[in-house]
């Protein structure tokens, strides 16, 4: 069972490519207490899963390059185990189901309240 | 004249100075603007990035304040004015104010008032520039708050050019108080945007604001023929229910493009009740209706796999296979994908599709097996499947080449 310290040191990925979006999400979440790290682009995704026993990847689906569906695609042929939660904007059903047929089960919204974010990513991943 | 005419020489050195003179000269200007070029892109490529540095500063300034919502708001406002600038901080409290959701919204929009933001856009409103009419539109629609709101609406009604009245829409939906909603219709209706790609947008975004203003619209008959499907589609992808009381009320249309809208809508909001009738457009006359159906069939068992106990699934997998030889390849594609998405029950119908004699169903059945959601070891196991079945058929079967779908 992980104590409390080893649970800080495996951080939440937060990809986002819009630096605002990111600091949001990262500021939400590290007030509760979770130890967050952004990925900007895919690369530095792959690079933090690979560095970091992460908890749990955010990924919001128009990450830009390469896109969201893109980077899921990516993290399943290299057979990577980490969950996933997907954000997406109201409206992108498609891209909803898209991501679920990809093993998503986790879905967020933008625009968000940042109490429901930290409560959604407890849900998943308990309490930091 | 002869070539041993010393006039002719004189008359063709004076012509080669002029050349000379005016390649000279053009060198000297292409050189000149090079340097224009270049110096332009050195100072803007700076400033750009200053402006970058300075939002990145405000935001990580103010991002713990702003999710918080907390009584130090102001200060650390005043702080980033200072470090970062009005520009960037502006900017900053306005992208938040679409990020975030809640009691912050209202704060951001006091603070930009307070600040002068508002005051600012309000004046580059007034500009002679459509562009700068029109960022400043943008803004102010970010903004929010009765000031705003009051320019918005004067430009989304009255405004000469096409894009500013199109921003002005956009920023009254960001607003989202209903007299803004409002008004965002009636300038939308007024001025119907020429390309579909603009209507969709705003459907999609009045489906995310007001998604009561929108079915008020449908139902009024306002909205012709393919508005009509675009607007029930936004609902839709929007996963709002009254999208699915729009789709049944137009699942039996006499329009094929209409039973496709529905079918589509129902795939994305429907439960396990709406099922069969998804099932039954499988039998739909039009290809396309069909097609529209295997999909809606394949988003109900993703979108739903985590809610729903799927006694549909033996039901659907059993009508699916049927349309593996359909006559339209798009049904085909589609059906394939939707049984990759019922579970264990649709694989191995996949897998008893991909040893059929006909090419089609087979070809379909291997297609969606590559991208089905498996568990590693059973995506091996039917790797491995394929790869016997490939090796004993060759060389019949042409494409799709599995070992590169699996690898």
């Amino acid at each position: 069972m992980a104590t409390a310290q080893n649970r800080k040191k495996r951080p939440v990925i937060v990809a986002e490519s819009n630096f605002l979006s990111a600091r949001l999400m990262m500021a939400s979440l590290q007030s509760i207490g979770f130890s967050v790290v952004v990925a900007r682009n895919g690369d530095e995704v792959v690079r933090l899963i690979g560095a970091y026993r992460c908890e749990l990847l955010i990924l919001n689906m128009n990450f830009g390059r390469p896109s969201g569906l893109e980077l899921l695609r990516l993290l399943k042929v290299r057979q990577e185990t980490i969950p996933v939660m997907v954000i997406t904007a109201v409206g992108q059903a498609e891209m909803k189901a898209a991501a679920g047929a990809m093993g998503v089960r986790a879905f967020f919204d933008l625009p968000f309240v940042p109490e429901e974010l930290c409560k959604r990513v407890t849900e998943l991943v308990g309490a930091p | 004249m002869t070539t041993n005419d010393p006039r002719a020489f004189a008359i063709t050195e004076e012509a080669l100075r002029f050349i000379a003179g005016g390649v000279i000269a053009l060198t000297a200007v292409v050189l000149a603007l090079t340097l224009v070029v270049i110096v332009h892109h050195i100072v803007t490529d700076r400033q750009r990035r200053r402006n970058r540095s300075r939002f990145e500063t405000a935001s990580m300034l103010l991002a713990p304040h702003l999710v918080n919502n907390s009584p130090s708001l102001d200060d650390a406002v005043s702080v980033a004015r200072g470090k970062a600038g009005d520009r960037a901080v502006g900017l900053v409290l306005r992208r938040a104010r679409y990020d975030l959701k809640g009691p912050i919204v209202d704060r951001i929009t006091e603070i930009l008032v307070s600040t002068g933001e508002v005051k600012k856009l309000l004046t580059e409103a007034k500009s002679r520039r459509d562009w700068r009419r029109a960022g400043a539109v943008r803004g102010l629609g970010e903004c929010g708050g009765a000031q705003a709101r009051e320019a918005l609406i004067a430009a989304a009604a009255d405004d000469v050019s096409s894009e500013v009245r199109r921003a002005a829409r956009e920023g009254l939906l960001s607003d989202g108080a209903q007299e803004a909603v409002h008004a965002a219709v009636r300038s939308f209706i007024a001025d119907l945007p020429r390309r579909s790609g603009w209507r969709r947008s705003f459907y999609a975004r009045l489906a995310g604001v007001a998604p009561d203003q929108l079915t008020e619209l449908i139902r009024s008959g306002e909205l012709k023929g393919a508005e009509e499907k675009l607007a029930i589609e936004a609902l839709g992808d929007a996963g709002r229910p009254v999208a699915l009381v729009l789709a049944m009320e137009r699942i039996g249309s006499a329009e094929a493009e209409m039973r496709a809208t529905a079918v589509r809508v129902i795939g994305k909001v429907a439960t396990d009740r709406e099922v069969p009738v998804v099932i039954e457009a499988l039998n739909d006359p039009e290809w396309f209706v069909r097609a529209a159906a295997a999909r809606s069939i394949e988003w109900m068992a993703t979108l739903n796999a985590a809610t729903t106990h799927h006694n549909w699934q033996q039901d659907a997998c059993e009508k699916l296979v049927k349309h593996m030889t359909d006559s339209s390849w798009w049904v085909r594609a589609n059906a394939a994908r939707a049984l990759s998405r019922c579970g264990n029950a649709g694989v191995q119908m996949l897998l008893i599709a991909s040893q059929s004699q006909d090419r089609y169903a087979r070809d379909a059945a291997i297609a969606a097996l590559a991208t089905a959601p498996l568990q590693p070891e059973v995506r091996l196991e039917i790797k491995k499947r394929i790869d016997a079945l490939i090796e004993q058929s060759q060389p019949s079967i042409p494409a799709p080449r599995p070992k590169e779908l699996f690898a």
